[in-house]
């Protein structure tokens, strides 16, 4: 099996590892290298599309930018990494690849703006779990069965140690967010609201980004003692780590929606908040991971692998 | 998306009117008013199906005949001279306000050693109204 050491000098130096948000776990998670890929928010090209690098530039608008260029190289790589490792590579999109909260004409403008980047991972054989953005494709055709080869959640099982990692978008552990709750369906109209706005001003996304992480970190402050901050096992703080170590121990216990027997389920892999982080939790007797994988919006490019008893959130680029 | 969060979205509110910051403010109105004109003209999702509903369509393929296009779409509109470098035996004919229908697949292609994709048509039709 590949490691993460030999992953990144394949890579010749363009994949690193980030922040170093790396360990080794106390049992094999996989049986083959699995690699996630986060948030893209794929657009229209337009002045509010967050996968566009330098959208400011009126120049940039509609063609191809140093961003596509570095996300298409990526999966160049990953093309070769496949034809070499073959099913031992597999590769999760973990949602909202699309952004159909602002798209105008549903998938089918923005196939025609990305082919290349939507074209080679299809090529992989990507595994897709839906996102809240795209979740209208579990809903177009849902009475017909028809999801578009999305999943809700992936599990990647480990053959010979049974243990199992789960991938979803990480929506569900969002209040405003779920779209199973009428708190995601308002969620969801606001955030039309500020897509809005990115016509008159294309960073007010970041800019109330950074109003709320302000607001966050003021109460990461007053609750010091009780984040997984001051956690010597943590390695940041994150605000879904709750909600995943009880689906976790809910699944390990078989109380799953979806029919799944997950004894040895102990990682969670999601996007969703495009802040990479990677958290371990110890947990009656056993340790939890729960890895965000960042985004590749507004400028982010991570994604992370897991191969054998290696985690690591990396770069690209 | 955290950009969803209902407490972002009230924090910004509440900035533009103790900051006084004018801006915000009128950013927040404009782009409400612009998100309520977004969404009265953005086409409602609709299959195909649904969007050929009220239509005949002929398919261009080889050897068509121009007898079957005008007995489903009518006379057209104009009928330009012949071009100067062709006989009177080549003609075009413009319908000026019909629907074109592309039909679109993504295709793989070989660009030096690297795989790409482009969209190629795979099949052309011509709508009128039924």
């Amino acid at each position: 099996m590949v490691s993460v050491d030999e992953f990144l000098k394949r890579s010749g130096g363009k994949a690193m590892v980030y922040k170093n948000f790396r360990l080794t776990a106390g049992q094999e998670l996989t049986d083959k290298l699995t690699l996630a890929i986060p948030d893209m928010h794929l657009l229209e090209k337009g002045p509010n599309d967050d996968f566009l690098d330098g959208k400011r530039a009126k120049e940039t608008l509609g063609k191809r930018t140093a961003h596509e260029e570095r996300f298409t190289d990526f999966l160049d790589f990953l093309i070769e990494l496949k034809a070499k490792l073959k099913e031992n590579l597999e590769i999760v999109q973990l949602g909202d690849m699309y952004d159909l909260w602002q798209a105008r004409g549903n998938t089918n403008l923005i196939e025609s703006k990305y082919t290349n980047v939507l074209g080679l991972m299809e090529k992989l054989k990507t595994v897709y779990v839906i996102g809240n953005h795209d979740i209208d494709l579990w809903h177009y055709y849902q009475k017909k069965g028809v999801t578009f080869k999305r999943k809700w959640r992936h599990y990647a099982k480990n053959k010979a140690s049974e243990v199992t990692v789960f991938y979803e978008h990480g929506f569900q552990a969002d209040f405003a967010n779920n779209q199973d709750r009428w708190t995601g369906v308002i969620g969801r109209e606001i955030t039309k609201v500020i897509s809005a706005m990115e016509y008159i001003e294309p960073d007010i996304d970041l800019i109330l980004g950074n109003i709320w992480d302000s607001i966050s970190r003021t109460f990461t402050i007053y609750n010091a003692g009780l984040t997984p901050v001051k956690d010597p096992t943590g390695f940041n703080t994150h605000e879904y780590i709750n909600y995943y170590v009880g689906v976790i121990e809910k699944y390990r216990n078989g109380q799953t929606d979806d029919h799944q027997q997950l004894p040895n389920l102990v990682c969670a892999v999601i996007g969703h908040t495009h802040q990479a982080r990677l958290v371990t939790r110890p947990h009656n007797g056993a340790t939890y991971y729960l890895m965000d994988c960042g985004s590749w919006v507004n400028g982010g490019h991570e994604f992370r692998i897991i191969t054998g008893n290696e985690i690591a959130v990396c770069q690209w680029g | 998306m955290p950009m969803g969060q209902l407490p972002v979205f009230l924090c910004s509110m509440y900035a533009a009117t103790r900051i006084k910051t004018r801006f915000t403010a009128i950013l927040i109105c404009a782009s409400l008013f612009l998100s309520s004109c977004g969404s009265l003209s953005l086409a409602a999702t609709e299959t195909l199906e649904e969007a050929k509903s009220g239509l005949v369509c002929v398919e261009y393929k080889d050897n068509l005949t121009w007898q079957k296009v005008e007995e489903l779409l009518g006379e057209p509109d104009e009928f330009p001279l012949p071009q100067p470098d062709q006989d009177l035996s080549k003609n075009a004919r413009v319908y000026k306000s019909k629907n074109v229908i592309f039909y679109t697949e993504r295709r793989e292609i070989q660009e030096g050693e690297k795989v790409r994709f482009q969209e190629v048509i795979t099949k052309i039709e011509v709508c009128g109204k039924k």
